[in-house]
């Protein structure tokens, strides 16, 4: 069956319809799972400048297959796709971009993005390096792409709980997913959403007897591609340097939690 | 027109639109906001419909809320269930610790609390009954709701629950609700041989409430048509489904599939299972349906990684941003999207819109409001808007400017290059030309006019405002691009007949309007430029995989060698590196401090070996993007 997209724009009907041509694969659970997976050459397959795209993202990150659709935040007419890398905090997108002729890739870390576009005839190629002021400070404070690289990496096992005051329901389970960590030998790693009101952040700890270290607001880009922050609560489930479960959202009771937890560890 | 700049609470009391502000109910200035509009750009302020409505909440809320269907009462939660007016006079303590929910007739209001609890929507809102413990708040009424339930459930199926009502079995005076849960675990499940044991479940039950001559309520629970099963059902048995919100019409679903890490919208079949109707590809913030499922509307995170960033956190260049969808659905129970709009534009730090909801009967959309005070506080707000005032961010508006079989726009499209082209001269000249078309059509009004006033007469000479958009997507319906000449001709003849009131006419007209608080363009006010930041990013070029990876480049800036920091320094000086872009005056200046710095502690002497930092810089200025066929500054 032949996976001809042409350039025209790749509509989320159409991507069901690559689907069902088999040239996407869905449902694929990977180490750390990531949703739908798309081939991406398959994807820019007929775009113009996509063999200059693929060529560079394949330098950037050789062999990364994992492609997903991006949000569909964006341009009308454009089409988005991102896939994590082998290096925690770093993602790539490509966007193809049909009423300007143009197709984008990006390579995204916690410091800076490195942003391609090509267009024209020619495919010319616009480079450019945007970089991020970053309060180093605010990001150290919090849980940074590089602190979960040092736990996730440690290579014990763990839970990743994203919570908010505004949403009573991750405040709920705080100490419900403290006792389970404590019981199954895990590390618990709370993570506060990051436009969080502080005083009631610390108001919610205090009334359930937790400390400060549940006031560490996310900083991790990592966090927020993989959709851990689309709705507090949410939980990712880490072991051997990786992340070994998909998101898992909304309140749990201990049961469910447990279960969820032993299944993604093995 | 209200121009509000960022809105701040004193400001926001001083033009008396709202009720009240922020999280503690105290007032905050907002001096600490570090992002700002290019709104002190004269002619150059964008803007958006003002909102019809915002209602500013007394306590910090929780964000589960929920409109009547009219728009006027809304369910939230602080550390109990509130119902709160939408012109914030009455506020009123409900039954319940949290998702208090009302069905869209206004007839019922649902909270589950160790089950289900059924309560006449109507007398809640009717309530006279003072609250014991009101807050000093003037100018509010607090009231409590505590009356029986019409229907106490005590089977508890858990949380989450949204309501639908089944038509077809609805009159008058009798109607039948479904209502929706998500089981949190533990619940023992008789009618659930086909779903996973370790996993929650999605439940259904169905509620029968009439209404007498008297407009008293009666509610008994008739069980779910969909199994023959007399009590609750469970649904969708097969999938790994989480975060449920049921149709108003009560006949699809939306849940995100954990399975797939994506929302889908499926159909409920007449046996209780679930077809899939539309896959999102993404996770999106809880959905909600318009009143014929014809519609829905969600929030979606997305990461700013093209901002450039702030000086402040990671976190903070997360943007949560409210999209509508139009749906077709065919008979086989599928949907497609026909158009997306998206709602807001929340890029400030710690900003954002949230959990969306239709006010059903008008067709609005409420959503909830978060928006940076300072450090410490927040400002929450509940915003209605209506999708019908904001055609420029509706895909129809965008390929209304299409010329449609004819080399020569309409005087109305040529208006709107000549405006974007205005806009783009005078506001932001790094904007991309058809990015400017999308700008300037969020004109103010007034800012609009400043501009053709001022600015018509110079640049309407200029060639440029048609030939500008060759490489766009404007020209898609001919069958051949023109070229560079008929743009050039086009441009001029255009430009001749396009009068000052012909700009005026197609001036956007709003009839209130905020302003636009955007990343893409304009001034920034940064507390620090961070020099490391800085050189990060040369170290992010440098390992990202193509030529200038050929030039190794320390990760820590304490490892650079004189040699290679003196050679930065020139290059940076010189403005050949980076090469391909161009850093911000004050990021050249930090990264120039620091590596002058860095070179006088490293240095023994004056001299730091020039002859041997030319080579990495005159090597790094020929770095181009990898996989490109052109260098794109070399000119060949």
């Amino acid at each position: 069956m032949r996976c001809d997209l042409s350039y025209r724009p790749i509509t989320l009907g159409a991507l069901l319809g690559l689907i069902a041509l088999g040239c996407i694969s869905s449902s694929i659970a990977l180490g750390g799972s990531w949703g739908t997976v798309i081939d991406i050459a398959t994807a820019l397959k007929g775009v113009p400048c996509s063999t200059q795209a693929l060529d560079t993202i394949n330098q950037w990150e050789p062999g990364t297959k994992t492609w997903n659709a991006a949000p569909l935040m964006g341009d009308p007419g454009t089409n988005g796709y991102r896939t994590p890398t082998t290096q925690l905090g770093v993602w790539l997108e490509v966007w193809t971009d049909e009423p300007h002729h143009s197709l984008k890739a990006l390579r995204v870390t916690p410091n800076s993005t490195v942003r391609v576009i090509w267009s024209g005839d020619s495919c010319s190629a616009d480079q450019s390096l945007i970089t991020r002021a970053v309060d180093q400070k605010v990001v150290d404070a919090g849980v940074s792409d590089t602190y979960l690289a040092s736990e996730v990496g440690s290579g014990a096992p763990g839970i990743l709980y994203v919570w908010s005051p505004g949403m009573p329901h991750s405040v709920r389970a705080l100490p419900e997913l403290k006792t389970i960590a404590k019981e199954m030998n895990l590390k618990f790693i709370p993570i506060l959403d990051a436009s969080s009101d502080l005083t009631a952040s610390k108001r919610a700890i205090e009334k359930l007897g937790l400390d400060d270290s549940f006031l560490r607001k996310n900083q991790s880009i990592e966090l927020i591609y993989r959709g851990l922050t689309n709705h507090y609560p949410s939980m990712l489930i880490f072991n051997h340097g990786k992340f070994t479960s998909p998101v898992f959202p909304g309140y749990k009771k201990p049961s469910i939690v447990r279960n969820f937890i032993k299944r993604h560890l093995q | 027109m209200k121009i509000l700049g960022l809105i701040s609470a004193s400001a926001a009391v001083a033009l008396g639109t709202f009720v009240s502000l922020n999280s503690t109910g105290a007032e905050k200035p907002s001096h600490s906001c570090v992002k700002r509009s290019p709104a002190s750009v004269p002619g150059c302020v964008l803007v958006e419909p003002e909102p019809e409505q915002v209602t500013y909440l007394p306590d910090a809320p929780n964000f589960f809320f929920k409109p009547s269907n009219d728009g006027s009462w809304l369910f939230y939660i602080t550390e109990r269930n509130n119902l709160i007016s939408a012109d914030g006079k009455k506020s009123i303590i409900v039954p319940g610790p949290y998702d208090g929910n009302v069905s869209e007739d206004s007839w019922i209001a649902a909270v589950p609390d160790g089950g289900l609890q059924i309560y006449s929507f109507q007398d809640m809102i009717k309530t006279t009954k003072p609250s014991p413990n009101p807050s000093p708040k003037p100018g509010v009424e607090y009231l409590v709701y505590d009356e029986k339930p019409l229907l106490d459930d005590q089977n508890d199926h858990g949380v989450y629950e949204s309501i639908g009502i089944l038509d077809e079995r609805s009159t008058q005076n009798s109607r039948v609700y479904r209502i929706i849960t998500e089981d949190t675990g533990d619940g023992s499940d008789a009618d659930s041989d086909t779903a996973d044991q370790n996993w929650s479940k999605l439940w259904i039950r169905e509620v029968r409430v009439t209404r007498d001559p008297k407009g008293k309520l009666t509610a008994k629970e008739v069980g779910p048509k969909l199994s023959g099963q007399d009590r609750a059902k469970v649904i969708c048995a097969d999938k790994h489904l989480t975060l449920p919100m049921l149709s108003k019409i009560g006949k699809e679903l939306a849940a995100f599939d954990v399975d797939t890490q994506s929302t889908k919208i499926f159909k409920l079949t007449s046996d209780g299972k679930c077809t899939e109707a539309l896959d999102l590809h993404q996770g999106v913030g809880k959905v909600d349906f318009n009143r014929d499922s014809s519609q829905i509307t969600f929030h979606t995170t997305t990461f700013q990684a093209e901002s450039g960033g702030w000086f402040s956190g990671i976190g903070d260049d997360e943007a949560k941003n409210i999209e509508l969808l139009s749906l077709k659905w065919d008979k086989k129970g599928k949907a497609v999207i026909e158009s997306r709009h998206v709602l807001t534009a929340y890029t400030q730090p710690a900003s954002g819109g949230y959990y969306p909801h239709f006010a059903a009967k008008t067709g609005e959309i409420l959503y909830f409001r978060q928006q940076r005070v300072d450090e410490v506080y927040n400002s929450y707000s509940i915003v209605r808007v209506n999708p019908q005032d904001d055609p420029i961010a509706s895909e129809t508006w965008l390929n209304s400017q299409v010329p449609q079989g004819s080399c020569l726009p309409d005087s109305r499209t040529a208006s709107s290059f000549a405006l974007a082209t205005i806009w783009k001269e005078v506001c932001d000249k790094s904007v991309r030309p058809e990015d400017a078309i999308h700008f300037s059509a969020r004109l103010s009004p007034n800012d609009c006019k400043v501009l053709v006033d001022r600015e018509w007469k110079h640049l309407r000479n200029t060639e440029n405002f048609i030939r500008d958009y060759k490489d766009s997507g404007l020209w898609s319906s001919l069958k051949k691009k023109p070229t560079d000449a008929v743009l050039a001709t086009l441009s001029k003849t255009v430009a001749s007949q396009i009068s000052e009131d012909d700009l005026l006419a197609a001036c956007p007209k709003y009839s209130g309007a905020v302003p636009v608080i955007t990343k893409s363009f304009g001034t920034m006010t940064r507390a620090e430029v961070s020099p490391q930041a800085v050189l990060h990013g040369c170290f992010e070029c440098h390992h990202a995989g193509g030529k200038a990876s050929s030039y190794p480049f320390p990760r820590d800036s304490s490892e650079l060698d004189i040699a290679t920091a003196t050679a930065m320094k020139a290059a940076i000086e010189a403005g050949t590196m980076p090469k391909d872009s161009k850093l911000p005056a004050d990021q050249k200046t930090a990264a120039i401090n620091f590596l002058a710095d860095l070179i006088t502690e490293k240095s023994p002497g004056p001299s730091a070996a020039p002859a041997q930092a030319a080579a990495p810089a005159q090597s790094a200025s020929k770095t181009r993007a990898p996989g490109s066929t052109k260098n794109p500054s070399s000119g060949n």
